[in-house]
This record gives C-alpha cells, sequence and structure tokens, in this order.
C-alpha cells in the first residue's frame, strides 16, 4: 500500500469521527473545517467516505445557507453532514422517539411554510395547527421544533425553514406527496 | 401660514405607510405584485426635493428602501413561482386540514432523511423536559378538551358491571383464571403475538381481553415483551404465578383503537 493510499485512508476514518460525532451544539462540520482538518483535497476524502456509508444506507449530504446543494456559497461555507440515504419507516421513526402527531404537527407546518415561499407568521401557523391538534400542544410543539432546528424564527415571529429541514427533508418529495402526485 | 404645516404632515404620513407597506408584505408573504411601486415612486418623488431636514431625508430614505424591497420581493416571487417547490398556499391549506396527523406524519416520513447524531443528555436537554412539563395544562383544561365531565365518584357492583355489558357475567377473578388457562393451553412456553390472542369478534370483547391480559401480567401470570421496531408484542405465560418480588418493574403501554386495531388485523 502507497503512502498516498495510507494517509487517504486515515483522512476517510478522520472525516467519518468528525462527521458522525457532534463537536458542536448542532451536527454537521462546515466545509472550512474540514478543509483545514482533511487538507485541500478533502472533496476526495468525503466522496470517498460516502461511497463507504452507502452499504450502511447512510450517505454525506451537503447544505449551502440558501438549501440542499454548495453551488450559492461554494463548498468551504456549506455544512456536511451525514444522513438516512433513505427515507425511515414509520415504526423507526417512532424508535428515534417520534409521536406520530408531532409528526403530523410538524409536516403541516413544514408543508403551510413551503406552501408561503419558505416563512410564515407564528401567529397564522399557530392558528392552522389548532384546527387540527390540541391547543395546548400546538405552542410547545413549535417552541420545540425552533429548538430542534427544523424552524427558525426572528423577531418579528415569522417562522423560516431551519437548518435541519434543509438537511433531512426533501421538500420537493414532501410537497408532491402532500398534493398526491407521488404515491 | 395654517395651510404650511398639512402638506408636511401628509408627506410624512405617506412615506411612514409605503415603510409599512413594506414591512407588512415582506412580513406575511403577501403577493408583492398587488403593490404598484411605479406608482408610490411618482408620488414620493416630489418629496425628496421639499426635505430640508435630516428626519425627512431619512423618511424618504427607508420609503426608497422599502419599495426597493418590494421589487425584490417580486423578483423573489417570480422565482419561486417558476421553481419546482411551488404550491398554491390555498390550495395546500385545504389539503393539510383534508388529512388526518396519522398521513400527514406518513408523508412527512417518507420525505425524511434523519441526519445521525450522537445524543446525550445534556443541561438543554433537561431544561427541554422542563419546559414540556411546565407547559402542560392542569387537569381540568385536559379532561374539558377531551369533552368528559367531572361526576362524583362511586362503586359498581357486580350487577351494575353485568348490566352495562363489561364483565359478561364473569367476575374478575373468574376471568384471570379463564384466560391465564386460555393462554397456557395456546401459546406453551415460547408465547403468542398479543394481538393474536386478545383478538376477538367484537371491538368490547377484545378491549375486555386486553384489560384482563394487563392484569395477568402485572400479577405474576404472564410476561410481555414489546419490540418496536419489528411491531412485535409476545404474550408469554408463566406455568405458575411468580411472587411480586420476582416481577420486573418495567411499563409497557398498549393502545386499543377501532382504527389501531383494524391496522394491526389488516
Amino acid at each position: 500500500m502507497s503512502d498516498d493510499t495510507v494517509s487517504l485512508r486515515r483522512k476517510v476514518k478522520r472525516a467519518a469521527h468528525l462527521l458522525l460525532f457532534k463537536h458542536h451544539m448542532d451536527p454537521g462540520v462546515k466545509g472550512w473545517e474540514l478543509r483545514r482538518l482533511l487538507g485541500p483535497r478533502y472533496r476526495e476524502v468525503i466522496q470517498l467516505l460516502d461511497a463507504e456509508l452507502k452499504d450502511l444506507d447512510l450517505t454525506v449530504k451537503i447544505v449551502s445557507e440558501g438549501g440542499e446543494g454548495e453551488e450559492a456559497e461554494g463548498p468551504s461555507r456549506s455544512r456536511f453532514y451525514v444522513t438516512m440515504r433513505e427515507a425511515p419507516t414509520m415504526s423507526e421513526a417512532k424508535a428515534m422517539g417520534w409521536r406520530v402527531d408531532d409528526l403530523g404537527a410538524l409536516s403541516a407546518t413544514l408543508t403551510y411554510i413551503l406552501s408561503r415561499r419558505g416563512k410564515a407568521p407564528r401567529s397564522e401557523v399557530e392558528e392552522m395547527l389548532r384546527r387540527k391538534f390540541p391547543e395546548w400542544k400546538v405552542d410547545y410543539n413549535l417552541g420545540r421544533f425552533v429548538r430542534r432546528g427544523y424552524l427558525a424564527e426572528d423577531k418579528d415571529k415569522i417562522l423560516y425553514l431551519g437548518w435541519r429541514t434543509k438537511a433531512e427533508i426533501d421538500q420537493k418529495k414532501l410537497l408532491d406527496l402532500l398534493l398526491g402526485k407521488e404515491a | 401660514m395654517s395651510d404650511l404645516p398639512r402638506p408636511k404632515k401628509r408627506e410624512g404620513e405617506v412615506l411612514e405607510r409605503v415603510v409599512d407597506l413594506a414591512r407588512i408584505v415582506r412580513q406575511r408573504s403577501l403577493d408583492p405584485f398587488d403593490v404598484n411601486v411605479i406608482d408610490l415612486f411618482d408620488r414620493i418623488r416630489p418629496f425628496l426635493r421639499k426635505a430640508k431636514d435630516l428626519k425627512a431625508l431619512r423618511m424618504d430614505l427607508l420609503a426608497v428602501l422599502g419599495l426597493s424591497d418590494i421589487v425584490a420581493m417580486q423578483e423573489e416571487w417570480i422565482e419561486h413561482r417558476s421553481s419546482l417547490l411551488y404550491i398554491d398556499p390555498v390550495l395546500t391549506l385545504v389539503r393539510i386540514d383534508s388529512l388526518d396527523p396519522v398521513a400527514l406524519a406518513e408523508i412527512l416520513v417518507h420525505s425524511m432523511h434523519p441526519v445521525t447524531e450522537k445524543e446525550q443528555l445534556t443541561g438543554p436537554r433537561l431544561r427541554e423536559a422542563t419546559e414540556y412539563w411546565l407547559s402542560l395544562p392542569d387537569r381540568d383544561q385536559r379532561i374539558s378538551e377531551l369533552g368528559a365531565d367531572y361526576a362524583e365518584t362511586g362503586a359498581l357492583t357486580r350487577e351494575d358491571l353485568d348490566r352495562m355489558g363489561l364483565m359478561k357475567g364473569r367476575t374478575f377473578e373468574e376471568w384471570i383464571s379463564l384466560l391465564w388457562g386460555e393462554l397456557l393451553e395456546r401459546a406453551g412456553e415460547d408465547g403468542m403475538s398479543y394481538w393474536d390472542f386478545i383478538r376477538a369478534e367484537a371491538y368490547e370483547d377484545t378491549v375486555l381481553r386486553a384489560y384482563v391480559v394487563s392484569h395477568l401480567c402485572s400479577l405474576g401470570y404472564a410476561t410481555i415483551r414489546a419490540s418496536p421496531l419489528e411491531e412485535e408484542v409476545l404474550l408469554k405465560p408463566f406455568p405458575e404465578k411468580l411472587s411480586m418480588k420476582d416481577l420486573g418493574t418495567e411499563s409497557v403501554s398498549i393502545a386499543l383503537t377501532r382504527e389501531g386495531l383494524e391496522r394491526v388485523y389488516e
């Protein structure tokens, strides 16, 4: 095995450690951090790691501040995450700690905000949720979705899609399924 | 002289309205094409020449920035309408209203690719748990949301239960003995599916069997093993009743609803 190959293997392991274990408050690693820790060829290292994670149904996902992909800001300002390659089953989602009605509330919230060009006043979202879910859970759930990163909220109480939605949710598929375009 | 302050006040009001309009369009995601930007620019243009102090200039600047913002929003609006993610907000609301929470949850789960992260009990998580408990309304409010009323507490006799069709003419002890014997016969030592065992023709009978089975487990006649991943619940009888000190303290909650049972038995 050449020195280059040994070095590359070591970097793939290092990349796996960086991406799979939380080092900050939120998961994921910025492109510039990967460049600093893995060197200028860090994209090759990430591609190799992605190929190895495929067998485990995992993948490396790159998300820019603006959304999925890295074209908008360049790779060094994007954030890299390891996510499940396929969607989980409902049983798996429940085993991850989700309650079905909370998933339903998040689904309604995200589709509502997506249909409003990615933002909506909190009061309108609350009104929409109150028609379907117990009133006492609406405020608690919205707070939890903000804390977990599915939503972001500004000082004017406008809700936006959060970093976790951009990292975890296939927004196009979500809307298609809502409209029944995809079985 | 009395006419002089009036135009100044009107100018200020117009500029303030333009600033507010831009803010409202931005905050509420309203259609920015509902705003006639050219007309508003025409109306505020003369104000700049008349502006004599810094305050007036500042208001004029804010109005121009607001209108520029609306033009930027018009561009965003066109981009969004032409993107794959465009969806009619009214249609979305109708679909959300027409789907039950379970269907909405399924839609989300099929679009979800969770991020892997090492979870651990941390200060923020404990704070989140505290906030949850503090956000719970008191029992009175929750009961009123369920549509239930308080009633005087009292005792039911066996005749009452018979009349309500709840115990089917048997005492509680008779039911325990009957179902324990049936479980030993049907399940053997390997156990059997909980759902298969409690299943009865009528929903009420299924609930009664589930109720008795919960006591079989609590009293040491049987045990229950739930596997959330496989969605399997295994019921296993003990050949002899175990004493309370030999029993584990694990609690298993199983929801019984008509809809849930229909899905299980599909």
